[in-house]
């Protein structure tokens, strides 16, 4: 890690530029609304009150792809929705992640047949998988702080 | 008039204590009967409690158990009788945690534990092995492989009797 | 009187044939009577009481013998007072049944309690659990409670093993006697007996070393509980987690249908394995049964010493590693430079198709091809095509009238499992004769044994042929019959009986092998047959004709292909340039071959192991097992059988067919087929015996009887239910409308030469190069011997267990001494495949030496 020092009273901060970097995308990440099942209702959950995932600065849930950062995959995709949820990954603008929710979109889950895909990152690539049946927020919030962890570890190098 | 008593509802609402939880610093307790991620048991002579009959690999409803057994011998058990998991996975993101593999269990040796935290940067991690779920040695046990005395443990259910 | 009666069971009017029991009666309409000792295909005991039924009989009057008539003019029923057994009783016209009634259920609920008394609560780490009659019956039969008490459940040991193959648990024995009878009534080896009596009745193996028996994993199919288990199969799955895949034994030309039973597995990288083979069921072939040799046999298909990349040598003369596309070319090169003096081996493990391509390269390289086939111990592919046995022929057909000549053949070691229907067809009253020149297991169940000296072989046969030769014969001019006449008229009659039981026989099987003989001598023998058989007439009709004992899987389906044993005697006999060896260990089984190969200029081997014959080539390719690949098999009965991938490929091993195919491309050949199919179609176009064949048509099955396999394992056992085809056989020329039949005279050999000949002889164990890597079949594995008769040990000086050398063509092996009454006279027999060290095929004349016994003497 970097040199990170606070200087004296002067309220003076100084880090590394990707320190820098990766502390305002973790720390302002907007959550694109892309609830399909089960999953969808845990992740509203999540938002809510008792949760409250503002506190993570995801300030809400953009259903507008352009103006969010995290795919948040809740539930299972059919192979009709695939077309549609690559489309919106594709619209989104870098840098992007993909958190797949629970077992369905991560795995295809109890539903293997040919109407769902067998896991989401076979058409958009997946940052973080989130085990249960559906998770509970707790375990949302706790992919999201393990995404956070992994944008930490960005470097400028890997940026291009 | 009713406008006031609306604005009147926020405001009490201003005043009471945030109902927010502080995850991840604080935590609210699961349930008694919680299924989070699976633990393997073991008896307290340190002997594995799964004889690696495949039962909950049959009963799970999303295929998430991969089991291979192998025989037990006096000079290298894990389990009581001739049978032991010589390969327990669970896949974690896979598993639907619904029990139905400790209903399963002849021997009660897989319990679904309370621990949630399951978040993983590749599906490989998801995998956990037996090394992974079983539980550590309890004290005054013996890790397995253990050297048994022939003829004591020939059983690989434990003996259960009839309720009166 | 007709061959059918009425019965009712539980209200229902069937018609059974007659003499039938009343399992397989209602069994034969799909109503299910649970049994556990009784089996279809052995005789029934009424031991375990499942089968209680409630049965009434037509009353008849005494007085008249009619049937009694009620006020309807109905027949009386007269029922018996108590449940009676329904397999000990036969079906008679008017029977009446319930086999759902109160009574019935209450039996079966008693007697599964009384069964389930000791019965330990296993199912979990049982290998049968999942497919285990005593369990399945238990849910649909059992009473949900036990009155008895657990503390007095008797506890017996869990873990005896019978043999090394077979594993017992006493407590799970429900005394039905399914393996004992087995053992005695199809097999005839007494090997495993009840001990003790009562509740204490326990199965104890009899024989030294235990479970002595080519048959044992049988056992373990038909035992009704998780008593018997293999130690193969031991823990290696549960059977709802198994994929079942219809494969072909690759062993014997009995061509016994097996289930490779698979499953994906974490030590053999994921991929599927097959855990454990099983008989599937093929009424026209092996019935439900298979020899251990086939069913622990498969080890070779994913053993470590697998080749796992094509080798070539490279400047300074080692094998070393390359890529398929760098052999394929530097073969063709080869190929292009000595084509018209290459020579073709194909293994008799190829499948039709390896071998077609084979051919096609062969075709493609210039010249005439040189087809030769592997193991080249036997001739006479055009005799068998002539007089085969007729098609639809089923061994399980032949009883009383029908004959059965053996000859020339170990039969139990080359061919077990038509030694055990061979057996069983002597027991329901078939005539079994027996010619050899020593004694075999078969000849206790023989009606007639004729030992003779191995180059008598063709004399014994014209002698039954010359008394048939009287009158002008029925085969009109131009036949050859007055040339054999002629040549006959002065022939002793040595075995007249023999002769007028073969003659007057209704049905005539002739199972041919070659032991003793040299090719030659083999092709005057296979002539010989067929001019007994066409003069007999037992030819051109289902049971009647002839069967070659072939020393291989396909060797039929070779001969079909354009091999021939023959060209591999002209390839020794004239080495070409350059070889070609498809799967055969010639090297390692033939002196011979080993020096022509070493003499050669370019040896090309395909092979799934490094053997003798690899270690002596110039390119060693990798091919791919039975295991992996989908093909056809040609059995001894002529019938084409299909086998399908059943294991995750290794390595960059490929079938043969694909190998010679990419060469073939090289050398200008069409584009190489995708799939096996495609080539059996070319096959089918282009061969004129398959001519109507197609992979869909080998793959059809039909209903069979008795009904293995089936949601009701209690029946028939574990043996699989075949869906994956019975196969399509070809029919002899003597089957045709008007048949061209030609006799011809044959020679018999010449007298044999003073001293010692060496007689190769088969072991059905043996040291092959893929049976060898079954390591668990190694104690059953004989060392390396040679058997003399008394007489000639004496003269050399040898005792039993004597370390002697035989000098053979140069070549010399030390092996160990055995001496022993049933040993022929003038003869050496050395088992095929046994030593480590390459012997002969065919016999030879040999000098022995004996190894003086080395002492240091000091002081």
């Amino acid at each position: 890690m970097g040199v990170t020092n606070k200087l004296g009273e002067m309220g003076v901060v100084t880090l590394r530029l990707e320190e820098a970097v990766n502390w305002a995308r973790t720390n302002a990440m907007w959550p694109m609304l892309f609830g399909l099942a089960c999953c969808a209702i845990e992740m509203m959950s999540t938002q809510a009150s008792n949760y409250d995932m503002s506190r993570f600065g995801m300030e809400l849930m953009r259903p507008s792809p352009r103006q969010s950062d995290l795919m948040i995959v809740a539930g299972r995709v059919s192979r009709k929705m695939a077309p549609v949820l690559r489309r919106l990954y594709d619209q989104m603008p870098d840098p992007k992640w993909v958190l797949s929710m629970g077992d369905c979109a991560s795995c295809g889950g109890v539903f293997n047949n040919y109407a769902i895909v067998q896991g989401v990152d076979e058409i958009v690539p997946v940052d973080v998988y989130v085990a249960g049946c559906p998770p509970r927020p707790e375990q949302l919030m706790h992919g999201i702080i393990t995404l956070h962890e992994r944008i930490k570890q960005n470097r400028l190098a890997d940026w291009a | 008039m009713n406008l006031i008593r609306g604005f009147a509802t926020t405001i009490k609402h201003v005043f009471e204590e945030p109902v927010t939880i502080q995850f991840p610093e604080e935590e609210r307790p699961v349930r008694e009967r919680f299924k989070g991620r699976h633990a393997l048991k073991r008896y307290d002579n340190g002997l594995e409690k799964c004889i690696g009959c495949s039962l909950c690999a049959a009963a799970c409803p999303a295929d998430a158990i991969w089991v291979e057994a192998a025989e037990n011998s006096d000079e290298a058990r894990y389990s009581p009788g001739e049978r032991y998991a010589r390969t327990y996975e669970i896949n974690m993101i896979r598993c639907i945690f619904c029990g139905y593999c400790e209903d399963a269990c002849p021997t009660e040796a897989i319990v679904l534990e309370h621990e949630y935290r399951l978040s993983f940067n590749d599906r490989v991690d998801a995998v956990y092995t037996k090394d992974m779920l079983i539980d550590p040695v309890p004290p005054g046990g013996q890790d397995t492989p253990q050297v048994t005395e022939p003829g004591k443990f020939t059983r690989s259910i434990p003996e259960m009797k009839d309720p009166d | 009187m007709t061959d059918t009666v009425t019965i009712t069971i539980d209200g229902q009017d069937f018609e059974v044939p007659k003499g039938m029991n009343l399992v397989d009666a209602a069994k034969l309409h799909g109503i299910g009577i649970p049994v556990f000792c009784y089996h279809p295909k052995l005789d029934p005991v009424g031991m375990c009481r499942m089968c209680l039924v409630e049965l009434g009989n037509v009353a008849i009057d005494r007085t008249t013998g009619a049937p009694e008539l009620d006020e309807q003019g109905n027949p009386v029923i007269r029922w018996f007072p108590k449940l009676q057994t329904a397999c000990t009783q036969t079906v008679s016209q008017g029977m009446v049944l319930r086999t759902t009634s109160d009574m019935v259920v209450e039996g079966r609920e008693n007697i599964l309690e009384f069964l389930l008394t000791s019965h330990p609560l296993d199912c979990p780490v049982c290998d049968k659990g999942g497919e285990c009659p005593l369990q399945n019956l238990t849910m649909a039969y059992g009473p949900g409670e036990s009155r008895f008490i657990y503390d007095d459940k008797i506890r017996l040991a869990k873990h005896v093993p019978l043999g090394k193959l077979i594993y017992l648990d006493r407590e799970r024995c429900i005394q039905c006697a399914r393996c004992t009878r087995f053992c005695d009534e199809i097999v005839g080896d007494d090997v495993l007996a009840f001990h003790e009596r009562g509740r204490r009745l326990q199965i104890v193996t009899i024989s030294d070393p235990p479970f002595d028996t080519k048959f044992s994993g049988n056992t373990t199919d038909i035992c009704p509980v998780g008593a018997l288990t293999t130690t193969d199969f031991r823990f290696g799955a549960r059977p709802w987690e198994l994929t079942e895949v219809s494969t072909i034994c690759p062993y014997c030309p009995v061509g016994c249908n097996l289930n490779a039973s698979t499953r994906m597995d974490r030590e053999f990288g994921g991929k599927a394995m097959i855990k454990r083979i099983m008989p599937r069921q093929n009424e026209r072939v092996n019935e439900i049964w298979i020899c251990d040799k086939g069913r622990f046999g498969h080890h070779h298909s994913r053993h470590e010493e697998r080749l796992l990349a094509p080798l070539m040598r490279n400047k300074s003369g080692e094998l070393v590693e390359v890529e398929w596309p760098a052999v394929y070319k530097a073969i063709a090169k080869q190929l292009k430079a000595h084509g018209d003096q290459a020579g073709f081996v194909g293994d008799s493990t190829l499948s039709n198709e390896d071998l077609w391509e084979l051919r096609r390269l062969a075709e493609l390289s210039g010249g005439s091809p040189r087809l030769g086939l592997w193991p080249a111990t036997m001739s006479g592919g055009d005799v068998v095509a002539q007089v085969g046995v007729g098609s639809e022929t089923r061994l399980q057909d032949l009883g009383p009238g029908s004959v059965i000549l053996v000859m020339a053949s170990d039969f139990e070691e080359e061919a077990p499992i038509w030694w055990l229907q061979v057996k069983q067809a002597a027991d329901r009253g078939a005539k079994v004769v027996v010619a050899n020149a020593r004694p075999t297991k078969l000849d206790r169940y023989a009606s007639a044994v004729i030992h003779y000296r191995y180059d008598e072989a063709v004399g014994v046969l014209n002698s039954f042929t010359a008394p048939l030769l009287s009158g002008d014969g029925q085969l009109g001019q131009g036949n050859g019959w007055g040339a054999l006449q002629s040549d006959l008229q002065n022939a002793e009659v040595t075995h007249a009986d023999t002769a007028n039981l073969l003659a007057s026989a209704e049905n005539l099987v002739i199972f041919l092998g070659s032991e003793g003989l040299t090719l030659e001598q083999h092709a005057e023998l296979m002539q010989a047959a067929a001019n007994l058989l066409i003069v007999s007439g037992h030819v051109g009709r289902p049971n009647n004709g002839l069967i070659p004992v072939w020393p291989g899987a396909n060797v039929q389906g070779a001969w079909d292909m354009g091999f021939s044993a023959e060209a591999t005697a002209d390839l020794l006999a004239n080495p070409p340039a350059l070889w070609v060896i498809g799967g055969a260990d010639v090297a390692g089984e033939d002196i011979r071959m080993a020096t022509a190969l070493e003499q050669a200029e370019f040896v090309v081997v395909t092979a799934q192991f490094m053997t003798p014959t690899a270690a002596h080539a110039d390119i060693v390719l990798p091919r791919q097992s039975f295991a992996e690949r989908a093909g056809t098999y040609t059995n001894g009965l002529r019938r084409v059988q299909r086998f399908y991938p059943a294991q995750g490929p290794i390595g960059d091993a490929l079938p043969d067919w694909k190998i010679f195919a990419h060469v073939s491309a090289q050398m200008g050949g069409p584009r190489p087929p995708v799939a096996a199919g495609t080539i059996f179609r070319d096959i089918a176009q282009r061969v004129e015996r398959y001519i109507g064949m197609d992979y869909t048509r080998l793959a059809w099955f039909e209903p069979q009887f008795p009904d293995v396999g089936g949601d009701d394992l209690y029946y028939g056992g574990t043996a699989y239910s075949n869906y994956g085809g019975l196969g399509l056989q070809w029919p002899a020329e003597a089957e045709a409308e008007q048949p061209q039949f030609s006799v011809r005279p044959v020679r018999t050999a010449a007298p044999q030469t003073d001293g010692l000949t060496l007689v190769p002889v088969w072991v059905l164990f043996d040291r092959g190069h893929l049976f060898e890597k079954s390591e668990l079949m190694h104690h059953r594995m004989p060392q390396p011997y040679a058997a003399f008769n008394p007489d000639d040990a004496a003269r050399l000086g040898l005792t039993d267990g004597d370390r002697v050398t035989l000098a053979v063509e140069g070549h010399e092996l030390t092996v160990t001494a055995q001496v022993g009454d049933d040993n022929p006279a003038g003869a050496v027999l050395l088992p095929r495949r046994l030593s480590g060290d390459a012997t002969l095929s065919t016999p030879a004349a040999c000098t022995v030496q004996k190894i003086e016994s080395m002492q240091k003497v000091e002081g």
